[in-house]
């Protein structure tokens, strides 16, 4: 009992889990030729280096999901007996660092451009004979690594909400996001053309503070979670209403009197224990144990469920809960 | 607030909904009313057509020449080719290569010539053409001479001071300076025009690639464009010109 369950998902879930696995499989397909298209027509435009860099990034949280996915749902064993939940924590937190930093020295490097003058050459390539301007094949080559990234970044939020996978909803939220990404590279290269030679950097610096800016947000998370705060939805919009549920259950058995519970985000699951005062202490053993079995059911996330009953609670629990 | 996946403000929302419509309109907006692309950021194209072209010239024969005055040699000529399209009159200005690309650089200049190879240091502060011809360093026997499957011990002759000679060493060889390289009578390293010219039989040893460029204005994509049309596909017949003129020589 004191291990708690030895699995990570539920059956149903399991399925949305292989699913999700077959869409990373196909975005780390994609992602390859993708990068590999773009890379051939870098010329020397800052912004197309950053987009590069951008769709570069896009490669840690499918890599972090398709790794870490199967670690963490391998069974608690004597040296780990709290599972392997979190390796998706640490994969988050990694994700977090890449961005921030490479987005930093991105927007660096831009604002560097920008300040110094420095004028971008984009010259021509010759393509089945003709001789064609680079920046012309830059803009299909960024319109590639865009459309596919948006149709299965949203197919991936469903599934990222439904088995609370954060790495998942990362690299699906980065997808969809990607068109400002792409969107701004293409003007830069448009502007290019068009005599602006500081549009080059200015969009440069737009993509990398958008890499800076996503880097922040989930360093700001990755480091909460480790925190243990309490556990909000997977979106970030807001708490999570497990707490209220798991004490409003408690609170409704009729042998407990007062009841307080904690819980934290371990990877896709949820630890926590309560701190309950009983009416009496008949049968009290058997009751914890029933109580711990119905809460776990209450929400399939809920892994390692404890109870401890106790004399009092704390005053300023007891203000909170009165 | 500590949130996962951060939403986007309501303005980028409203304004970005329907993204690749917005970019198509965007795009469309932009590029109306163009008839040159790319543009030039400083005008250089504008600047020198039906007026003046400031070319600087360092030489490096047979790409380059400068005696008293007058210059010469094949990049010159395409030049003045280039010059004539743009019903341009050159106006020539000698110097070392690392003033005039300086020169280049602040854009007090519109071209330079100088033999220069898309290897120079110089790519991240002048626009390079695309190589309008490729040449190799190479292995080649004189009538007569034969060598075996590779190159270790065998002494190669090499003009003194041309960078190939580390290239020889690399491959097993032993570089022996010599001043005349078509009067030899062991195997040399040069380039493949040379070889052509002193009827030397060229061997699969490729020492270096060199890929010719000229240098513009950074960032003149519109005036780099049309010098690069005007240098598209005369590849073959520069390297017969190298070649004739080193028979003549």
């Amino acid at each position: 009992m004191s291990l708690g369950r030895g699995f990570e998902f539920p059956p149903d879930k399991q399925a949305l889990l292989a699913r999700a696995r077959r869409l990373e499989w196909w975005s780390l397909a994609y992602l390859i030729t993708a990068t590999a298209i773009v890379a051939l027509v870098l010329g020397q435009s800052q912004a197309m280096k950053t987009a590069w860099f951008d769709d570069v990034l896009n490669f840690v949280p499918v890599v972090a999901f398709l790794i870490c996915g199967p670690i963490s749902q391998r069974e608690p064993n004597e040296r780990f007996p709290y599972g392997y939940h979190r390796v998706t924590s640490a994969a988050y937190l990694g994700a977090a660092v890449a961005l921030f930093t490479i987005g930093g020295y991105l927007f660096a490097e831009s604002a560097w451009k920008l300040v110094t003058f420095e004028h971008p050459t984009i010259g021509s390539v010759e393509l089945l004979g003709y001789q064609i301007w680079l920046g012309w094949l830059m803009i299909p080559a960024l319109v590639y690594s865009l459309v596919p990234a948006i149709i299965l970044g949203r197919l991936k939020v469903p599934i990222a909400e439904a088995i609370y996978d954060k790495t998942l909803y990362t690299d699906a939220r980065t997808n969809k996001a990607d068109w400002l990404t792409e969107a701004a590279a293409i003007l830069g290269v448009l502007s290019i053309g068009l005599g602006f030679w500081w549009a080059d950097a200015m969009a440069a610096i737009f993509i990398s503070f958008e890499i800076l800016r996503d880097g922040y947000t989930h360093l700001h998370a990755a480091l909460f979670d480790l925190l243990d705060h309490r556990p909000r939805r997977v979106d970030g919009s807001g708490l999570d209403p497990v707490v209220e549920r798991v004490e409003a259950a408690l609170r409704a058995m009729p042998w407990v009197r007062a009841a307080d519970v904690r819980l934290r985000v371990s990877g896709h699951t949820l630890f926590g224990e309560a701190f309950v005062v009983p009416a009496s202490d008949e049968h009290l053993t058997e009751r914890v144990e029933r109580a711990m079995r119905e809460i776990r059911d209450l929400d399939w996330r809920l892994h390692h469920f404890t109870i401890t009953p106790v004399e009092d609670l704390a005053p300023e629990v007891q203000e909170k809960t009165s | 607030m500590p949130v996962i996946g951060s939403q986007p403000t309501g303005l980028l929302v409203m304004n970005f909904r329907r993204p690749l419509l917005c970019l198509a309109l965007v795009v469309s907006v932009l590029l109306s009313g163009c008839d040159e692309f790319p543009r030039d950021p400083e005008g250089t194209l504008d600047g020198v057509r039906g007026s003046v072209m400031r070319v600087g010239i360092s030489e490096y024969p047979p790409w380059t020449t400068v005696s008293e005055g007058k210059v010469g040699g094949i990049e010159v000529e395409l030049a003045e080719g280039f010059a004539r399209e743009l019903d341009a009159r050159i106006e020539w200005i000698p110097g070392t290569e690392q003033k005039l690309l300086e020169a280049l650089s602040t854009f007090e200049l519109d071209l330079v010539i100088a033999g220069l190879t898309s290897e120079t240091p110089w790519t991240a502060h002048v626009g390079l053409t695309v190589p309008y011809v490729r040449t190799a360093s190479l292995v080649g026997l004189p009538p007569g001479v034969e060598i075996g499957g590779d190159l270790s011990d065998e002494a190669i002759a090499v003009v003194p001071g041309d960078p190939v000679a580390d290239r020889v060493r690399d491959e097993g060889g032993r570089p022996v300076p010599a001043r005349d390289l078509s009067a030899a009578d062991q195997p040399v390293a040069a380039e493949d025009w040379r070889l052509a010219a002193w009827s030397f039989r060229p061997t699969g040893f490729v020492l270096e690639r060199h890929r010719h460029v000229m240098a513009v204005p950074p960032g003149e994509n519109g005036f780099l464009v049309r010098l690069e049309r005007f240098l598209g596909g005369r590849g073959p017949g520069v390297w017969q010109a190298l070649a004739a003129a080193e028979v003549r020589r």
